[in-house]
């Protein structure tokens, strides 16, 4: 009755190989698991069993489904692009954006009504709060980057993104390590440092992930017919290699036991300082600006039709960007034990800082130029374009807050805490949908359901925005201005209580301003679930599936 | 400060002098040449060409 195949079926050196090192991971962690000494790495060790074990079915189930030829790079002369990465991906940033923003709600409502933690030590401030940055960062932010750098990759290399189980092993493997961060923070599991709280096993993890992920960009960059490699790639790959050297840096530790999730770092005290935010702040350079310019590079001018207003202003941009952001972090140690020429260092510097952020500023904007029209029918280009003027007014914050007579007033106080808003939900989150809603409807070969909706997400979205910056600006303020105060007779004027019970209206607008943040992005869960639930388009209306006039 | 290290302190400070004025010349010239390089005039075709990829590649799709 079988046909014989026309090639033998078998599996591949990849699929036996990799096989064979979940199923020794599998048993491996599983021995750790009855071995350790606390229940949290318990817990983690049978979570990675479990995982492994789940990647070896996987890798069989996905064998025993496939065609025994593998697709074609190319069909009909045109590139086979690979979605399936992108299109999980993309899915998972909505979910974890969603999880990542109703975190932050609580949070807020926690600071402003502090009943709210239960006493639970589990929901508690500190527990929630790493898992909020994380979720949001690392999750959405991660997730988005994922996608949108394993289309841009493909599209503007004209290629199929390389390999066959590697770009899977990144986008799954990224978001088990997420699973195992995020459940860790919650039960008691950190380091204690802001933004690299996962211990070393988790960090292990990442690492053979992270470089497998530049493998896959490189190997497909190699395969390109496009003979430029286009410039957001550079911010891509800038992003890639910057944060495999932060991560690297950051975590020189070593573990108490294989059987602890606890590790001691080498270096302790102001070099463990310095070396925890210059990770820091270029996390914030590479991780959350170099990539998602990256984002902008692409989206901006696919959805005005317009190519980037001055792509050698783009080359000059991405060279003095990240030949300056890497110097910036002492910024973050001002009037601590670090040497003084160091934080002038960093303060200098991120002042210079100014000038690339805005040339880049300045290079989406005036992609527009001729084309602003297009603001007042398409929503999705004005959160694009919003976000970049997002984008322009943290990066000018930033060096302002840098400067020491600023940070005086303005470090440990919630100014910080606004500042860190504006970019990530006014620059990062922004440009993330607005990419979004452009990438979706294309891999999936839908029409986006509703415009409207993604102009009330727009509106929504932006005013909660406004509220929660607004409202961090006045507490900051307040705040450092009540902590400086002293009575004529030299005394401090407030004690630290006062100061908290004054931030309380302002705690609350906050709560309302993420709130509505969070309700926007609902509105484009559900608009993104309506395009998937709508019927296919035809092939020949592919272009049509934006409003994008023809060429 | 580590006392009886005079010697420490000295390198440590002649480093920090090295790294502040030729590490500032060393930047400054490789700025100049990411400009130099932007902004030659005969590149300024190729990189207009370069500006297209995004939009060109849709004649790759059907």
């Amino acid at each position: 009755m079988e046909r014989p195949p026309l090639i033998a079926k078998q599996m591949t050196f990849g699929e036996q190989s990799l096989s064979a090192i979940f199923a020794a991971l599998a048993i491996a962690t599983a021995y750790v698991a009855t071995k350790a000494y606390t229940p949290a790495y318990a817990f983690h060790s049978a979570l990675f069993s479990l995982g492994s074990i789940g990647a070896v079915a996987a890798i069989f189930l996905r064998y025993r489904a496939r065609p025994a030829e593998f697709p074609p790079l190319m069909i009909d002369g045109r590139p086979n692009y690979n979605y399936g990465p992108v299109k999980f991906t993309a899915l998972a940033s909505l979910f974890w954006g969603i999880a990542g923003f109703l975190v932050g709600l609580y949070l807020a409502l926690e600071l402003a009504f502090p009943v709210l933690n239960f006493d639970l030590p589990w929901i508690n401030f500190g527990r929630l709060r790493p898992l909020h940055t994380s979720a949001v960062i690392f999750a959405f932010g991660g997730n988005v980057l994922l996608a949108t750098s394993f289309y841009i990759m493909q599209r503007t290399s004209r290629a199929r993104i390389a390999g066959d189980l590697a770009p899977w092993v990144v986008v799954l493997g990224y978001n088990f390590f997420i699973l195992i961060a995020g459940t860790g923070y919650l039960l008691g599991v950190t380091r204690g440092h802001e933004y690299a709280e996962p211990e070393w096993y988790a960090i292990l993890w990442l690492v053979i992930i992270w470089v497998t992920y530049l493998l896959v960009y490189l190997f497909t960059l190699a395969r390109r017919a496009e003979p430029h490699i286009y410039v957001a790639n550079w911010f891509f790959l800038a992003f890639i290699v910057t944060v495999a050297v932060l991560v690297l840096g950051n975590n020189v530790e070593i573990p108490v036991s294989i059987y602890s999730p606890q590790s001691v770092i080498v270096w302790a005290g102001v070099q463990d300082a310095m070396i925890q935010w210059w990770y820091a702040h270029n996390a914030v350079g590479f991780f959350l600006t170099a990539g998602f310019l990256g984002i902008m590079y692409y989206f901006i001018p696919k959805r005005t039709g317009r190519p980037i207003y001055s792509y050698r202003l783009s080359i000059v941009h991405f060279w003095s960007l990240i030949f300056l952001y890497i110097w910036a972090g002492p910024h973050h140690l001002h009037y601590t034990a670090l040497p003084d020429w160091a934080q002038t260092l960093g303060m200098v510097f991120s002042v210079v800082l100014w000038m690339p952020s805005w040339g880049g500023m300045i290079n989406g904007l005036m992609t527009l130029s001729g084309a602003w029209d297009k603001l007042r029918t398409d929503p999705v280009l004005r959160m694009l374009v919003v976000s970049v003027a997002f984008y322009g007014m943290s990066t000018f914050e930033g060096p302002l807050l840098s400067v020491k007579a600023v940070n005086s007033l303005s470090h440990y106080t919630d100014w910080g805490i606004g500042h860190v808003h504006s970019g990530s939900l006014g620059w990062v989150a922004f440009v993330s949908f607005g990419a979004l809603y452009c990438l979706i409807p294309w891999v999936y070969n839908r029409q986006l359901y509703s415009l409207k909706l993604v102009n009330w997400h727009f509106w929504i979205s932006t005013i909660g925005i406004v509220f929660y910056i607004s409202a961090m600006w006045v507490a900051g303020i307040m705040q450092g201005l009540m902590w400086r105060a002293y009575t004529p007779q030299g005394f401090l004027e407030y004690s630290f209580v006062e100061t908290t019970e004054a931030l309380h209206p302002e705690y609350i607008i906050r709560a309302i301003g993420g709130g509505l943040f969070l309700i926007g992005a609902l509105i484009m869960v559900y608009n993104i679930w309506r395009t998937l639930a709508s019927p296919a388009i035809e092939p020949a209306q592919d272009l049509a599936a934006s409003p994008m006039p023809a060429e | 400060m580590n006392t009886g290290s005079v010697e420490a302190v000295t390198t440590y400070e002649g480093l920090r002098a090295f790294a502040g004025a030729w590490g500032l010349i060393f930047f400054g010239f490789i700025f100049l040449g990411v400009v130099a390089y932007a902004f030659w005039p005969s590149r300024r075709k190729e990189f207009e060409q370069d500006a297209q990829i995004p939009l060109r590649e849709d004649d790759d799709d059907v």
